[in-house]
């Protein structure tokens, strides 16, 4: 799965948003912030990694075991899904 | 969690104070623009050479675009003069579109044909602005010296709405154009559902053949011009209230939804705005200064860095004194003044205003008669 293209992760004064750009705007009128492990997740998105290589990033960052891992990256790739940010490929 | 952009903004704006991040701002593209209008502060002829030659280039701004990006900027306005007369206006703003920024365009509409109106809808901005200066093409031509001003920006104002662009009308209130509020609403209420109210001129910044203070209405005048279109509001808001009144309320601080909050932050300041703390202006010529109408404390960006230049602007502004007598005046709660207006109005920092000291007497004067006719109608 991949980032649709048009949309860009910035930290704005301490927060981790998703924006739209130009274009996207028309279909995407707002903004997502993100959780510090949401933006490790998106930028770990950026490089169309798989669900498995998120799960093993957040074991690797995080004192947490592989199941919960999975749920966290289950449910951020569905959240990611339902806002149209995402595409599988 | 999706937010809207002005709950985002208000939550992010503490934060921004705290840490001095300039969230917000305005790029002045241009100081020209198409219209004369006498009361105007930056409106030089639309052809101008002299103006034009030392305006910025699009690759300045985009460049200044990304480095104040880089620095944290959400909030940019895109102001003049009018921006549409730069004919790189659209280079400027689709790079500004991919960094990732919340812009509002402000602009008197009357340049934007069809054509402008289909790209805007597919670039949309947060907001364009649209300042309505009449309703009636006489007015127009009073105040903005244009015959067919009226008539290009109701057909601009008609493409743009059905290219659902967010859209907010303004006016500014002057000698010309005060007897239209009644047509001026009516406007805004069927392209907007607010209405922002100018109802300060500025002396001007700098010259381009205006007249500001000859042009503006009495301090009792404008005083009365508020408490009409506010009744006027309040009447037409009991058969339609989709449309809300913004009178004298500042646009930065109101994209930081900071427009209702105490300032406590500020406390120590004698800008009782985000001038400085969050916000910025960056002139026509390239010069980063407070707001719109001061031209000190100032920095250039692209001579030291926008980060460098932020970082003097900040401590610019924590040296300008307050005005004591202001501090202590008894009817400051319903005085507009402001370092900004009182350089303006004085020359000086530290002066009052007689043009604010006089609408402001006037206000409190009319509030004590209203409290006195509601206390004389029994509800106290």
């Amino acid at each position: 799965m991949k980032i649709k293209s048009g949309f860009m992760l910035r930290e704005i004064a301490g927060q981790s948003v998703v924006v739209p750009l130009g274009a996207r705007v028309v279909e995407f009128n707002g903004i997502m912030t993100l959780s510090e492990s949401g933006a490790l997740l998106w930028r770990e998105l950026e490089k169309n990694s798989t669900m498995e290589e998120m799960v093993e990033l957040l074991l690797t960052e995080y004192s947490i075991d592989r199941e919960t891992a999975r749920n966290d990256v289950e449910q951020f790739v569905q959240s990611m899904l339902d806002s149209s940010l995402i595409e599988n490929v | 969690m999706s937010l809207n952009w002005i709950d985002f903004s208000k939550k992010l704006s503490e934060n921004a104070r705290a840490n001095g991040i300039p969230l917000s701002g305005a790029f002045e593209l241009t100081s020209r623009c198409n219209f004369k209008c006498k009361m105007c502060y930056v409106a030089c002829p639309a052809r101008d050479k002299r103006a034009l030659s030392r305006e910025l280039s699009a690759g300045e701004w985009i460049e200044l675009g990304k480095q104040a990006r880089d620095a944290g900027l959400f909030n940019l306005i895109l102001t003049g003069g009018e921006v549409f007369v730069r004919q790189d206006f659209p280079e400027i703003y689709e790079a500004l579109c991919n960094m990732g920024l919340s812009l509002t365009i402000y602009s008197n509409a009357s340049l934007i044909t069809p054509e402008k109106a289909r790209w805007l809808g597919k670039l949309p901005p947060s907001r364009l602005s649209v300042t309505v200066y009449g309703a009636s093409p006489e007015t127009y031509k009073r105040v903005t010296g244009s015959t067919d001003g009226f008539k290009k920006t109701m057909r601009a104002l008609e493409h743009l709405k059905s290219e659902n662009i967010s859209l907010e009308i303004k006016t500014t209130v002057v000698e010309g154009n005060f007897r239209d509020y009644e047509g001026i609403y009516k406007i805004a209420h069927t392209y907007s559902d607010n209405l922002g109210i100018v109802n300060y001129i500025s002396p001007r910044r700098e010259g381009c053949g205006s007249d500001p203070t000859g042009n503006r209405l009495s301090p009792v005048d404008i005083v009365n011009y508020e408490r009409y279109i506010s009744e006027y509001g309040q009447k037409m808001r009991t058969v339609n209230k989709k449309l809300e009144l913004k009178i004298g309320q500042d646009e930065m601080e109101e994209q930081a939804g900071l427009a209702d909050t105490e300032d406590k932050a500020g406390e120590g300041s004698a800008f009782s705005c985000q001038a400085g703390k969050t916000a910025f202006w960056i002139t026509w010529d390239g010069r980063m200064v407070p707001c719109g109408l001061l031209n000190e404390p100032a920095a250039v960006p692209l001579q030291v860095g926008f980060s460098n230049a932020w970082q003097k602007l900040r401590e610019g502004c924590t040296l300008v004194p307050k005005c004591k007598a202001c501090s202590k005046c008894d009817v400051r709660s319903e005085c507009m003044a402001c370092p900004g207006r009182l350089m303006s109005e004085t020359g000086c920092f530290t002066r009052p205003a007689q043009y604010l000291c006089e609408a402001a007497r006037y206000r409190a004067e009319l509030k004590g008669q209203d409290i006195q006719a509601i206390a004389r109608a029994g509800y106290y």
